[in-house]
């Protein structure tokens, strides 16, 4: 079997324009055609790219033929009951970073926006390759996508995390002395799977789930001041 | 048997994969392999020795990974690691004539300006490993997908050792590297360092591949070589789809392209390679190893795009102090966004090459050479011509840029070409050379043709190659001697057709003195082309001359049936409609908006300007009101006015974060008319007082920062910024020097905040008397107190009424 393919036609530009702080805001002509040119251009530079590693789970949290600790709590309590677990890392490449960087160069106002629907783009891209994961493993229950650095999942495990998938290599993305991935429109995060029966007395897989949670930047988040969350609802 | 003897004589096999070998011996995912030449040498020894039995002539030592970086959480030094992995298979060659390479994979951190990596850090990790390597036969460097990283590579494996280089980069379907280099970009780059062979290895199959050795072939006759993976991994089971008497059958057509070098990469076994031996027994007995010649047209590129001169190039003159008021302010101040724009202002005219001179008696024209090539490769993928007198200003810009470049110039004097040709020899350029020497410009076409050919014999001496060396046989202007014209087109014919030389010509001088001079310059540009002209040097934002280059290019048949001339041509038309339907857009400002009362007519069309964000309209104002108004009433009463209504929209909700900007933006262009304007007069704008901002240690991403910084440019303010990733003593630094009463800083990271706080207590220890703002998508006002800070923003609107508070 050959790895699928991103297509990723439109981007989310409604989710772009959240991060941005518009809630439900008329956009003016002038807007929308900066909208539509910036979606544009973001389109033909992105590469989206993706690589994961399915290992078994064992009882005591540790991966089979895999020396990789999910260390932390939240990391635990997040793929409680699942046998299996999925490390994901996803990209939408580096001309994105390169675009961007271009058009701060007396476009500021495009750099904006193509940086935030840059970021609408790579969950997107996201949920592609989950839809993708979740046909490999049918009649099987997915949880959520959990990032490194989240809750007290240590950040500090990036750059094993990415050797581990070899994601350098394979899809050109590293992390820097301060754990920030490169290019920077990158995720990486862990999927735990269980068998559906699993999943009924069990509230980290039920999709009402708060995230809001688990979230460091709980207590002042500006989507909440709004009543909104910034993974959308 | 010499490697380097061996590739001119026979095919070189070399090793197969050595990770996917360890797995196989029940190495864990997550295992840092080349600490097993320390833990589980036996496994190590065992896998060169069944690739020796299989009929390697090269193993690859187990150090792909090797480097300071990769290895710092294992316990083990460099030195120790590659010594191993060295003696390990050296062990395994005992009694064979196989060699030993040291294998050199990516650091596996980005190189700036997407990671944080500089070129010269990476140089020196590939130093330590290199020296690190005693005993081994060669240096292999692979898997690369960065051609600047590959280049600080090869230059540490040359300057550090004899030692034979091979050197491969890994492509992906679409021919290109996960960073966008192409192929052309790596073999003019690569092989003009002077490596002893080079090719591809990894990502593909060898069937995936054969386009891009292909390709390979057409520009270079440097031994290739080829390391292909055993087919593509599937994603679930992670095996490999290829057998060894496949592959070898695809390595074949390898060979009839002409590749002299064969392994394998991920997916492999000695399997594969002995099915490779195989296969080479029966090339070599068809008569396929033979030593191939290529012919290379004149090129040079950027990592990303490659500019073949087989048709007149533009090379644009722009970025040059020379007679340019402006430009010599931007490089005293550091403003690199000035620079940045002229380059994409001439990219958007129609430049193809950039020329880049940035010599200035007040600056260190060194330094200020190597920042603007790194910034411009960042952001331009237009490859760039270095201009300067100076070998040591050449050489430091010829080591870090991402490409080949040309060398702007070198003339027949002989002192000249001895300190500048070896240069271009070793960095693998193209150069100018003027037809000139230390008698001047001779008269006659004749004299200046002979000093071309001096300085094409030396250039050949010195091993560069014919084609690589471009001549200028140099404009003088027409209203002193008119017969100079004349002579110096009769000259580039006699380069062109006897020399077989390209000929470059800076055109605008001819015109000096005359009136007219836009119909003198495009008149002799047009004169210039018919006599053999291939690379202009003009000013590429008169759109006359781009034109003149274009409308050439149709009539002398080399854009065919006018495609590109109406490609363009239509492009132009798409503008202006795009233009006119933008100017019936109603104005947007709102009634109930208090600051804007304060606006008179003039400033209300600024604010439209702002608020539909037309640059054109924001600049045109401008210049209109410059004419009868003092720069300071236009700042004061029409652009900062102006700026408040769109500040107070924004905190109404009735704009958004783009749209502030936006105006920003084309407030930007307003106050650059006035700063051009000020400096042709001599004088200074005033300013509201000097802001430092910076993005701290460690933190790379920025648009946060340069979102504030053109924010508070606008209000007035004098930003210092010192970029991203800036050490805290720096900031200190510079805080004091400049006497900078507010710094701005900023942190997108949790991991990066600690450089925020560590800034703010050197700030403080140093009694620096300055009010310090915070800001970035993990900072809280609490936190932004608890380490310190005067003040947190929480966005750019914020920070400028920040600044108000602190500086007026």
């Amino acid at each position: 079997m050959e790895k699928k393919e991103i297509i990723v036609e439109s981007i989310n530009v409604k989710e772009a324009l959240r991060y941005l702080g518009y809630n439900k805001t008329d956009i003016d002509p002038n807007m929308k055609e900066l909208l539509s040119n910036c979606e544009k251009d973001l389109l033909s530079v992105a590469r989206p790219d993706y690589i994961y590693s399915v290992f078994n789970l064992k009882d005591d949290y540790s991966l089979e033929g895999c020396d990789f600790e999910l260390a932390g709590e939240s990391i635990k309590k997040h793929v409680d009951g699942c046998n299996k677990v999925v490390f994901l890392c996803v990209t939408v490449g580096m001309g994105v970073d390169r675009l961007i960087r271009k058009k701060q160069i007396g476009n500021m106002a495009e750099a904006t926006v193509i940086d935030s629907m840059a970021s609408a783009f790579v969950e997107q891209v996201c949920d592609q390759v989950e839809k993708i994961i979740r046909e490999e493993f049918p009649g099987m229950e997915m949880t959520w996508r959990f990032g490194i650095g989240y809750g007290d999942f240590p950040l500090n495990l990036q750059k094993k995390f990415l050797e581990v998938l070899q994601a350098p290599k394979r899809i050109g993305v590293c992390v820097n002395d301060s754990m920030m991935l490169t290019p920077t429109k990158s995720v990486t995060c862990v999927i735990g799977i269980k068998d559906k029966n699993a999943y009924e007395d069990d509230d980290t897989n039920n999709k009402n789930v708060n995230k809001c949670d688990y979230c460091n930047m709980r207590e002042d988040c500006q989507f909440r001041v709004k009543g909104d969350s910034c993974h959308g609802n | 048997m010499e490697i380097r003897e061996l590739l001119k004589k026979d095919y070189i096999i070399l090793d197969g994969a050595m990770g996917t070998m360890l797995q196989g011996k029940g190495m864990e995912m997550g295992t840092v392999p080349e600490t097993l030449n320390i833990t589980k040498p036996e496994w190590i020894i065992d896998i060169h020795s069944q690739y020796i039995e299989a009929g390697a002539m090269v193993v690859y030592a187990n150090t792909f990974g090797a480097n300071r970086y990769k290895m710092a959480e294992t316990g083990y030094s460099v030195e120790e690691l590659i010594g191993a992995a060295i003696s390990n298979a050296k062990k395994a060659c005992e009694g064979t004539d196989c060699k030993v390479a040291l294998d050199l994979g990516p650091i596996g951190q980005l190189l700036e300006p997407t990671g944080s990596l500089s070129f010269e850090e990476a140089y020196d990790m590939f130093k330590e490993e290199i020296l690190a390597a005693k005993g081994a036969d060669l240096i292999v460097i692979e898997t690369m997908t960065d051609l600047l990283e590959t280049k600080a590579a090869v230059l540490a494996a040359k300057e550090n050792s004899d030692l034979p280089v091979f050197c491969t980069m890994t492509f992906e379907r679409n021919m290109r590297t996960f960073t966008g280099c192409s192929v052309p970009s790596m073999v003019l780059t690569i092989g003009g360092l002077g490596v002893d062979a080079i090719g591809v290895n990894c990502s593909l199959g060898p069937d995936e591949l054969l386009g891009v050795v292909e390709k390979i072939t057409d520009w270079t006759d440097i031994p290739i070589m080829v390391k292909p993976n055993a087919g593509l991994p599937d994603p679930v089971t992670n095996l490999y789809d290829v057998s060894p008497e496949e592959f070898a059958q695809s390595m074949r057509k390898m060979a009839e392209l002409g590749v002299h070098v064969f392994g394998g990469c991920c997916g492999t076994n000695p399997d594969y390679i002995r099915e490779v031996a195989k296969m080479l027994e029966g090339a070599r007995a068809d008569g396929l190893f033979e030593e191939r010649k290529v012919e290379v047209p004149l090129a040079v590129c950027s990592s990303t795009n490659t500019v073949i001169v087989d048709r007149p190039q533009i090379i644009g003159e722009r970025i040059n102090p020379t007679g340019k008021k402006r430009f010599k302010e931007a490089l005293i101040n550091n403003d690199m966004d000035y620079i940045m724009s002229q380059a994409i202002e001439q990219i958007e005219g129609g430049a193809n090459i950039l020329d880049v001179n940035v010599g200035l008696p007040e600056i260190d024209e060194r330094e200020m050479m190597v920042r603007t090539i790194k910034t411009l490769q960042g952001i331009v993928d237009t490859p760039l011509q270095i201009d300067s007198t100076k070998p040591e200003v050449l050489e430091a810009a010829l080591r870090v840029y991402n490409g080949k470049p040309i060398i702007n110039s070198v003339n027949g004097e002989e002192e000249t070409l001895e300190k500048i040709l070896p240069l271009v020899k070793k960095y693998g350029a193209a150069v100018i050379g003027l037809a000139l020497d230390e008698n001047g410009i001779p008269d006659s076409a004749n004299g200046r043709v002979e000093i071309a050919k001096r300085i094409l014999n030396k250039a050949l001496e010195y091993g560069i190659r014919k084609e690589n060396v471009i001549i200028d046989c140099l404009t003088l202007t027409v209203s002193a001697e008119q017969k100079a014209a004349k002579e110096t087109l009769k000259a580039m014919s006699i380069i062109r057709d006897e020399l077989g030389l390209k000929n470059v010509l800076g055109v605008s001088n001819i015109s000096f003195g005359l009136p007219n001079r836009e119909l003198v310059n495009k008149t002799f540009l047009t004169m210039a082309l018919t006599m053999g002209l291939d690379l202009p040097i003009i000013n590429p934002n008169v759109a006359s001359m781009v034109w003149a280059v274009r409308t050439y290019n149709v009539l002398a048949d080399i854009d065919k049936n006018a495609m590109e001339f109406i490609e363009e041509s239509s492009k132009g038309e798409l503008e202006k409609e795009v233009v006119k339907e933008k100017k019936g857009t109603p104005s947007l400002v709102s009634k109930d908006i208090k600051s804007a009362e304060k606006l008179d007519e003039r400033g209300m069309a600024i604010l439209h300007a702002m608020e539909t964000g037309m640059k054109n309209d924001g600049s045109r104002l401008t210049k209109e009101y410059l004419e009868d108004t003092d720069a300071m009433v236009i700042i004061n009463d029409m652009l900062i006015p102006a700026l408040d209504v769109v500040g107070e929209k924004f905190e109404k909700n009735i704009i958004f974060l783009p749209q502030l900007i936006l105006a920003a933006d084309v407030a930007k262009v307003c106050f650059e008319e006035i700063k051009t304007y000020m400096a042709n007069k001599g004088g200074n704008t005033e300013t509201k007082g000097k802001i430092i901002l910076a993005t701290v240690k460690g933190d790379i991403h920025d648009i946060g920062k340069n979102i504030v910084k053109v924010i508070l440019e606008n209000y007035g303010y004098d930003v210092i910024d010192l970029g991203r990733d800036v050490d805290c003593q720096l900031i200190v630094d510079e805080t004091i020097k400049h006497n900078v009463k507010l710094v701005g800083l900023s942190a997108l990271m949790t991991t990066t905040l600690c450089s925020m706080e560590e800034t703010i207590r050197l700030l403080r220890e140093n009694n620096v008397d300055c009010k310090v703002m915070v800001g970035g998508a993990v900072l809280t006002p609490d936190y932004a107190m608890s380490i310190g800070a005067d003040y947190y923003a929480k966005d750019a609107k914020e920070s400028a009424d920040i600044a108000k508070l602190v500086l007026g």
